[in-house]
């Protein structure tokens, strides 16, 4: 029993890590321009189905992971310049349906160069563990270990690094931000940047297990919005408790109860979230007003 | 002349705010802005730090024509804008609050000149700016504006919401920040005794236009000046209008 | 042109009345219709028809999400959702039990309405954001619901619905069925295009241009695009109705993504917010899907399912880059080149004759000098800072009174309290002896208070006479269910005659048939003013209304202000114009620092020591002293 349950634990909160990643992008993201950013999943099955083909053609996976991560990172910030900036009016209403129409648009381009179906990279190295009759795979503790470095490495950056600090500056008062001279174009671009980055990072860790297919991306987006949410939309370190919380709780209802409705657990927390505490699990309201 | 204005409209939209202003600040001098609410104070500064693009006019920087510069080139030409309301980026450490301030010289800044002014800071410097009182965000907010080594500041209303000894000591931080330094400063103040006792000369808004300018002793003086805040005739102050432009 | 802000409905008003004039538009668009679709399956091949009958099936759902994105000004992102419901629940009712075909279609629809109103109760109080992703959520649960059980068939899904029958003929062909279907189409469409117009319709339009206004003009934001969100769910529900009879199997792919996306895309392709562009973007979709099948797999080889997705990520992105308007903005920018000899409103201008200005109604429940607005020991906190603090003041009838300060005095914040935009931290306001403060402002507004804006709050998507329609919306009663079938005609013209009077009485009947953002700004400010007039207020809140307003336009602001006082109107103002206050009001409060520090008529105020010091800074000699003292300690 036990070991069933630490078992189901461990695949949860590696799942969670994934949602957590993808999180922190819709996160950086939404803070600097109220966009919440549909085709965030879209960039982890692009870096996914990417690799997988370089990969394929000979590439060693080192490289192809690398180079993955960088045309991810650089589609999002091409999808920063060229659609983003470039509508008139960025209302709520907007910003929605260029995401979506980004993603739209990312789905159909994956499924076109690689076709319908689901594919994985190799796992990556590393010996499985058994820890106390628990097995954990090599690749489970790479999703976890990606959300620690890549994850904790995006929070020090927010929380220590000259432009991380500008970032929060634009995200909390965009006038003064300005008024010391932050241009809010490369804020954008750089919370773009981020954004396509852990959504790489998200894609290629959790491929060798969840596999990678053209339309998986919305769903997992989805997922990352939940946590975002329960995060409050603005606090990373809420969100990845989030994430990793719903990971663990997707897995529990998988377990015990039935696999099909797995899917259905986030929507069900996405609706009670909203409806008791839409400032999701931050613990008090940050706005300041003097 | 550091900073010149000349001839300058703006607005929001179709709401024309500003008319036809024009005023000057040279280095070292405070020119107290003044007018009742709605008056365009706000406005003006907006305008010349590139919040809002001016509609018609020139302003110039050390001769520099910088009108039409969006906001965030400000701060790197030499001028800063103390926003209304201080706005400090409440989560930031009072630090990083004063170290973005220098972002425009990607450098660190001088941390201890803002330190020197304000030594009630000293101890604050690891506090999360949103938790200061109002007085000290205004601090912070003013040495902000410091940080990035301007020939002019701009500063909206510092006094608001702060009691009567926190505004003494910050007029008292202003002028002596404008002598050592040899700042061009423009201070928009309702708080009319407050801002004259340190303003070497005076402009008086009303209704988007330079109503009054003068020294802030002869200002006090005039009938018109009470007449610009409490009502009188249109005519009574457009009598008293004088020439807006103060020879060289 | 200033474009709207929000995609809305225009709604210009019709200058005439009666049945033609109002419905021109839609019976001549639906007679065509029809016509074309009675032609159709003479004429056309079998896969055209195929499109024509498709498109037919999917532009109910892009109505539904028309009204829904051009009313609420809220997207769903799973409109699939309700259509599969709706779907489903039709084809298990058939095929199960046996129910017959009118009352499986109508607990079909209703599914889909109950499950918008499921979610729509929560999730409509939030901001769009929730409401689009929650709905892009429920997409996948309903798909995982129908997949997973065993009820609803799993991946195969539910066939055998057997086609349906009408007066003995069975409707076993694409001719037949598009016959069927179009009924439904044009009904649809008949009642969507009614609600835009009608008094909810023209509502919720102005909420989409000021959520603010709207409110104080007694509009319940909330109730009203959950009504319209339920709507949309029932148009797609009745959409999946149809898609099974047409398709005899539902199956868990009607739920998909891309079905959501293909009906967003219809309604953006036709403009956000036009019901006949919805119409036109079902069709473009389905030509742009079929077509997207046939020439995708062409150039390139191997590709296949969902290959019209590039169609549809490519077109949303260039419609809203390059045409925000959509279909309706390009055809409304033709309409407009071509030059017919158009109606003006010319017989309104007759009205402007200076001796017969009249001045619009007011209501006075209260005698002139008996207290209508009572405010005692209201105090407003923002995290520690006191705003406003401890105010005590009466209002009379009959009179008009002051609210001044300088800068940061507290005046906006107490204002906002009186009107119901602010709940106080503490204290009360009465209104007609009622409690009114921490309530919405459509409660303050429906018993007769109404409000003007400082920042003006102009609806931008109509006109200037159809803003101070607007105004009537308390005098109305007419609902949603009125609105889609057109009955409210008497109520609408009444008020209409009402809005040109009181524009009259402001002498801005010239302009009654501008775009109200195309007005300069003075005249916004003017027939802002006219707008909360037509409520017939008891309680008239101005918040700044001077502000902007040229020297002439302030005589006739003053002028029609004194007018109303003598009808028995009661104002309150707020005005940094302290001259302007003091020439006008009857008694004057003055806030400083959220405190009341003087209260009285307008001589007094004007030497008031307090007033003056207030105004012209603190104390000098105190300030002096203090300095002094600051200067020994260093």
């Amino acid at each position: 029993m036990l070991t069933d349950f630490l078992q189901l634990t461990v695949a949860g909160l590696s799942q969670g890590s994934v949602y957590a990643l993808l999180a922190i992008g819709l996160i950086a993201i939404y803070t600097v321009r109220h966009v919440i950013n549909i085709a965030q999943g879209e960039f982890a099955m692009l870096a996914g189905l990417g690799a997988t083909w370089m990969v394929s053609v000979g590439i060693p996976l080192l490289l192809a992971i690398l180079i993955a991560v960088l045309s991810v990172t650089l589609v999002a910030i091409v999808m920063e310049r060229l659609v983003i900036a470039r509508v008139k009016k960025l209302t709520t209403l907007t910003s929605l349906i260029v995401t979506l129409a980004v993603a739209t648009l990312l789905q159909a381009t994956l499924l076109l160069i690689w076709g319908p179906e689901a594919k994985g990279l190799p796992r990556f190295p590393g010996e499985n563990l058994v820890l106390g009759g628990v097995s954990i795979r090599s690749q489970e503790l790479w999703m976890v270990g990606a959300l620690l470095i890549v994850g904790g490495g995006i929070v020090l950056f927010y929380e220590k690094s000259r432009w991380g600090k500008a970032l929060r500056a634009c995200a909390e008062q965009p006038v003064a931000a300005r008024l010391v001279g932050i241009s809010p174009v490369a804020a954008s671009v750089l919370a773009f940047a981020i954004a396509g980055f852990v959504g790489a990072v998200a894609g290629l860790v959790s491929s060798p297990i969840y596999l990678s297919i053209w339309s998986g991306g919305l769903l997992l987006g989805l997922k990352g919005f939940v946590a975002a949410v329960l995060g409050g939309f603005s606090s990373f370190r809420a969100a990845i408790v989030g994430a990793l919380l719903l990971g663990v709780l997707e897995v529990y209802v998988a377990g015990y109860i039935a696999s099909g409705l797995k899917d259905g657990v986030a929507f069900i927390i996405l609706i009670l979230v909203l409806v008791i505490r839409p400032g999701g699990l931050v613990l008090k309201p940050t706005t300041v007003r003097v | 002349m550091t900073l010149t204005v000349s001839g300058l409209d703006a607005g929001y939209g179709k709401l024309a705010v500003l008319h036809e202003i024009a005023l000057e600040v040279d280095r070292g001098e405070i020119l107290a802005v003044v007018g009742s609410n709605g008056a365009g104070k706000t406005t003006l500064l907006r305008a010349i730090s590139g919040l809002i693009r001016p509609t018609a006019g020139t302003i110039t920087l050390a001769g520099t024509p910088i009108h039409g510069k969006p906001a965030e080139k400000m701060a790197g030409l030499g001028l800063t804008h103390v926003p209304e309301n201080r706005l400090c980026f409440p989560t930031l450490s009072v630090r990083d609050n004063l170290m973005l301030g220098a972002w425009a010289k990607k450098g660190d800044g001088d941390v201890d000149a803002v330190l020197d002014l304000f030594p009630r800071l000293k101890t604050r410097m690891g506090q999360a700016a949103g938790t200061l009182s109002g007085g000290e965000q205004q601090m912070v907010a003013i040495g902000r504006g410091l940080m990035a080594d301007p020939s002019a500041i701009l500063l909206d209303e510092p006094s608001i919401g702060l009691a009567p000894k926190v505004v003494a000591e910050i007029m008292e931080v202003l002028a002596r920040l404008c002598e050592e330094k040899q700042l061009a400063v423009l201070l928009v103040e309702q708080n009319v005794r407050a801002s004259f006792r340190i303003a070497h000369r005076a402009l008086v808004m009303n209704r988007g236009r330079v109503a009054l300018t003068g020294s802030p002793h002869d200002l006090l003086e005039m009938p018109e000046m009470r007449s610009a805040y409490l009502g009188g005739t249109a005519e009574a102050v457009a009598e008293a209008v004088q020439p807006s432009t103060p020879g060289n | 042109m200033t474009k709207p802000t929000t995609p809305t409905f225009v709604g210009t008003m019709t200058p005439g009345t009666g049945f033609w004039a109002n419905n021109k538009g839609t019976v001549i668009g639906c007679a065509i219709l029809v016509a074309v679709m009675i032609i159709t399956p003479f004429v056309a091949t079998a896969s055209v028809l195929n499109i024509v009958v498709f498109a037919m099936i999917f532009a109910l759902p892009a109505i539904g999400l028309s009204l829904l994105m051009g009313l609420a000004g809220q997207v769903s992102l799973g409109q699939a959702a309700f259509f599969a419901i709706g779907a489903y629940v039709h084809a298990i009712l058939l095929t199960k039990f046996d129910f017959p075909g009118p009352l499986a279609a109508a607990l079909g629809v209703l599914a889909a309405m109950l499950a918008a109103l499921l979610i729509g109760l929560p999730l409509l109080r939030l901001r769009g954001h929730f409401l689009a992703l929650a709905t892009l959520g429920l997409g996948f649960i309903v798909m995982i619901a129908v997949r997973e059980s065993e009820f609803t068939g799993r991946t195969t899904g539910i066939y055998g619905i057997q086609r349906p029958e009408i007066f003995g003929i069975s409707i076993n062909n694409n001719g037949f069925f598009l016959w069927f279907v179009t009924p439904f189409v044009v009904i649809g469409l008949i009642l969507a295009l009614n609600l835009t117009r009608s008094r909810a319709g023209r509502a919720l339009s102005a909420v989409n241009d000021s959520e603010l206004a709207a409110e104080s003009l007694g509009v319940n934001t909330y109730a009203l695009r959950l009504k319209v969100f339920v709507l949309a769910g029932g148009f797609a529900g009745l959409g999946g109705v149809l898609y099974a009879y047409q398709v005899a199997i539902v199956s868990p792919q009607i739920a998909e993504f891309h079905l959501s996306v293909s009906m967003l895309l219809m309604v953006v392709i036709g403009g956000l917010a036009s019901v006949w562009g919805a119409l036109g973007g079902a069709f473009l979709v389905q030509i742009l899907g079929e077509g997207m099948r046939e020439f995708i797999p062409a150039i390139i080889p191997g590709a296949t399912g969902e290959v019209q997705l590039l169609g549809y990520g490519l077109a949303l992105l260039l419609v809203i880059l390059l045409l925000p308007g959509g279909l309706h903005q390009a055809v409304t920018a033709v309409w407009r080149r071509i030059p017919f000899p158009r109606r003006r409103a010319a017989d309104a201008a007759s009205v402007t004759d200076e001796s017969k200005r009249m001045l619009p109604a007011v209501s006075t429940p209260v005698p002139v000098g008996e207290p209508i607005l009572e405010i005692s020991g209201v105090t407003k906190n923002y995290g520690g800072v006191v705003a406003v603090d401890n105010v005590t003041f009466s209002v009379p009838a009959g009179t008009i009174t002051g609210l001044i300060g300088p800068n940061g005095a507290g005046k906006t914040t107490c204002f906002n309290i009186i009107s119901g935009a602010l709940a106080p931290s503490s204290g009360s306001v009465k209104f007609l002896g009622q409690e009114i403060s921490g309530r919405k402002p459509h409660v303050a507004a429906t018993n007769g208070l109404t409000r003007t804006f400082q920042n003006l709050q102009v609806f931008t998507s109509t006109d200037v006479s159809g803003n101070v329609y607007m105004g009537r919306f308390r005098q109305g009663r007419a609902g949603i269910l009125r609105g889609m079938f057109g009955l409210q005609g008497a109520e609408q013209t009444s008020n209409r005659a009402t809005a040109h009077s009181i524009l009259a009485s402001m002498r801005l009947t010239d302009t009654a048939d501008h775009l109200a953002a195309d007005l300069p700004f003075g005249k916004q400010r003017m027939m802002e003013v006219c707008r909360a007039l037509a409520a017939e207020p008891a309680l008239l809140l101005l918040d700044e209304p001077m502000a902007g307003l040229s020297g002439e336009e302030r005589e006739v602001m003053a002028q029609l202000l004194r007018d109303l006082r003598a009808n028995g109107l009661t104002i309150v103002l707020v005005e940094h114009d302290v001259e302007q206050v003091l020439s006008l009001a009857d008694s004057v409060v003055v806030l400083d620092d959220g405190v009341l520090i003087a209260e009285g008529d307008p001589e007094s105020i004007r030497s008031d020591q307090a007033v003056v010091a207030a105004y012209l800074g603190t104390d000098v000699d105190e300030a002096e002293h203090e300095l002094a003292e600051l200067e020994e300690k260093s």
